[in-house]
């Protein structure tokens, strides 16, 4: 009985054992995990940080000034220059082409076939 | 019965004795072994279980490198009112040498050289080959320079981490931004004055500078020092009932990234710092103080026919209407003769008391450490009190000029300048905080006589249609050396608008213009600072998205009495004749 008892406690130390070091480990994987994480955050706040830096550097209104002069004064004289209208009143109806008439095919007579024509359609 | 068990052997005498101390001893012994067992199953259950439940999520504290900690940076942002971004920090690699690791400095050298062709061959063969154990080679070297010098491979160079501020919008808001140094102390500006809270604080500081405003400000400024060939210019545009700087601008300005670079006549704030006699701007507040203190009306006449004579001292005006004037006529054909008579009437304690009331005497408060003082006369003599009155003898900065104009047309409390963006918009003011410099009656006095000095006076060039547009132009020969300089003059116009309910105050002004074809000769404030103002103004309205006013808004109407006409004028003077 004595011998059981004592052969049980020392399976169940081992057993304890096993699991303090199993989660021991775990821990130490999650955090080693979460300063990877972190550091992962930090790099992408810095970039982030750096983008719209130059996001504010690109839209100075000095900038924005005169790209909408070049822009703008470029399609001023081209057909294809933005119209502003202020409502569907303003939006002028389509020309829609008349539909061509069909000529008639012009029947040769007679005289005006040659034999290099290759006969008349019959 | 099992012969093996215990009741059959029953061993006795020593050797009975010896079993039984053996077995107290494996007792012993099992029982310690339980008992580190216990103390190890309790520890980590303590460990895992009671202390992880107790400490913040995310702590960890047996991992945890450099890159751990969150990331701070050594100083907040700067924003506009919008919050456009003025100042950030970024991170930066900064090149170092360890000599003692070099084995070919001269090699060496010629690679940095290459790399970095602003450094001198004989400046880094002399750091390579220096004694010291760290040595700077570079600071704040852009990504691109960071990559060639890791392709160097050489186990000498090392970077270390630093911080550059940024300036995104440039020189745009350099003067009132200001710059910080490399080690991240501020050095002028706001960066300075509030250094400490810029190092402490992560949220980033919104002032009321609006980028927009501020670039069509420089735009027009730069047009009109370039058209008048002019020295500098100065403008500001602030919020008359808050005294909220929405603009500030200082030419010739600054690249806040090349500070070391800049020339002393480009880092000076004319705005704030630099103090001017401003002139006819001036009588805005000689008139305010006879209207106030007088209690006179509109139809007071004074005669300027003559010029004033005190001792060697003669006060003429630069465009005599040789006529009696009434009061709104001396104000809007800008006669130093009728701003003068103001003057003498008041007497110079009133007036001086009057200028302290508006700020005008002493340097006002500002959240930048550049701020000028004005200079006023001392001793204050009976001389001064007429000189001031039409802006000559007295210097003070743009700054406090558009400050105090803006207490009188604002329905008269005072307004301090402010840079800083007010948290709570909404909050109005306990009217026991407010200090009131000129009645209500006044102020809607002077917001006519603004008004038609632009309707029918030297301002006329500022007008915007459809947005009651009212001010006072300024001219004045610049102080040399026994007097007056008549080819050196400061133009200015101080604007404001819409002139019913008045919001913004616009001021222009430009130093040193010189007149050109299309201004027929003249640089005075008419043609220099009007225009501008008025080119300004036209841009902020569509940008604030204001409607244009009603034609029947219009406050002058019942001041055009006042103003005879030319017809008016040429009969009787054709009626004097006869």
């Amino acid at each position: 009985m004595f011998r059981i008892s004592g052969v049980m406690m020392v399976l169940f130390a081992f057993v304890l054992g096993g699991i303090l070091f199993w989660t021991s480990q775990s821990v130490q994987r999650s955090e080693e995990k979460l300063s990877n994480i972190k550091t992962d955050i930090a790099a992408e706040r810095d970039t982030e940080r750096v983008f719209s830096t130059e996001w504010s550097y690109l839209n100075r209104p000095e900038r924005l000034e005169k790209l909408a002069d070049e822009i703008l004064t470029k399609n001023e004289d081209t057909e294809s220059a933005p119209v502003v209208i202020d409502g569907m009143d303003e939006i002028p109806e389509p020309i829609i082409p008349a539909i061509p008439k069909v000529k008639p095919a012009r029947y040769m007579v007679p005289s005006e076939i040659s034999p290099a024509s290759g006969g008349a359609n019959e | 019965m099992n012969k093996f068990s215990r009741r059959r052997f029953q061993i006795s005498g020593q050797k009975g004795t010896a079993i039984d101390m053996a077995r107290g001893r494996l007792v012993l012994v099992s029982a310690f072994f339980v008992f580190c067992c216990i103390i190890v199953v309790a520890r980590a259950a303590d460990v895992s279980i009671i202390q992880g439940a107790l400490s913040p999520v995310g702590e960890g504290k047996v991992y945890s490198s450099k890159n751990d900690k969150q990331a701070k940076f050594s100083r907040a942002d700067i924003v506009d009112r919008n919050g456009v971004l003025l100042a950030r920090s970024l991170k930066t690699a900064s090149l170092y040498v360890d000599p003692a690791l070099v084995k070919e400095p001269k090699k060496l050298a010629k690679d940095l050289v290459k790399v970095f062709p602003d450094l001198s061959y004989g400046d880094v063969l002399q750091k390579v080959q220096s004694k010291k154990r760290f040595v700077w080679i570079k600071r704040n070297i852009t990504p691109e320079d960071h990559s060639k010098i890791l392709y160097l491979g050489n186990p000498s160079l090392d970077f270390k981490e630093e911080e550059r501020r940024i300036y995104p919008q440039g020189s745009l808001t350099a003067h009132m931004v200001g710059v910080s140094g490399v080690d991240g102390q501020g050095l002028s500006g706001i960066e300075k004055s509030f250094d400490n809270l810029l190092s402490d604080s992560d949220e980033p500081l919104k002032l009321s500078l609006d980028v927009r405003m501020q670039h069509i400000l420089k735009r027009e400024i730069s047009a009109t020092m370039r058209n008048f060939n002019a020295k500098g210019a100065a403008g500001i545009v602030m919020d008359v009932e808050n005294g909220e700087v929405l603009a500030s601008v200082s030419l010739p300005d600054f690249d806040p990234h090349f500070y070391g670079e800049a020339k002393g006549n480009q880092t000076f704030n004319r705005v704030s710092l630099g103090v001017y006699e401003l002139g006819s701007a001036f009588k805005l507040f000689s008139t305010a103080a006879f209207l106030e203190y007088e209690k006179t009306s509109m139809g007071e006449r004074f005669d300027v026919r003559e010029p004033i004579k005190y001792g060697r001292f003669k006060i003429r005006d630069y465009h005599p209407e040789k006529r009696i004037l009434t009061l709104p006529e001396v104000f809007i054909h800008s006669s130093n003769i009728g701003s003068a008579m103001m003057g003498q009437r008041l007497g110079g304690e009133k007036l001086q008391d009057f200028y302290k009331d508006l700020g005008l005497m002493s340097a006002p408060s500002f959240e930048i450490g550049e701020v000028g003082k004005p200079i006023i006369p001392n001793p204050w003599r009976d001389i001064n009190t007429l000189t001031t009155s039409f802006g000559h003898g007295i210097a003070v900065s743009p700054l406090q000029l558009t400050k105090a104009a803006a207490s009188i047309v604002n329905g008269g409390i005072l307004v301090n300048p402010t840079l800083i963006l007010d948290s709570n918009p909404g909050v109005k003011r306990e009217k026991k905080d407010s200090i009131r410099v000129v009645s209500e009656k006044t102020s809607h006095r002077m917001k006519q006589l603004l008004r038609l000095a632009v309707s029918q006076g030297t301002g006329g060039n500022a007008d915007v249609e459809g947005y009651l547009v009212g001010g006072k132009t300024g001219t004045a020969e610049k102080p040399s050396a026994g007097g007056y300089n008549r080819n050196k003059l400061i133009s200015s116009f101080l604007g404001f608008f819409p002139m019913n309910q008045p919001k913004y105050a616009v001021f222009i002004m430009v130093d040193e213009p010189k007149g050109n074809k299309k201004s027929y000769g003249y640089a005075t404030g008419g043609w220099v600072g009007a225009p501008t103002v008025g080119k300004v103004i036209s841009s902020m309205v569509s940008l604030l998205g204001l409607p244009a006013a009603d034609g029947d808004t219009d406050i002058e109407h019942s001041l055009v009495r006042y103003v005879k006409t030319k017809q008016q004028i040429q009969k009787e003077r054709s009626y004097a004749n006869h």
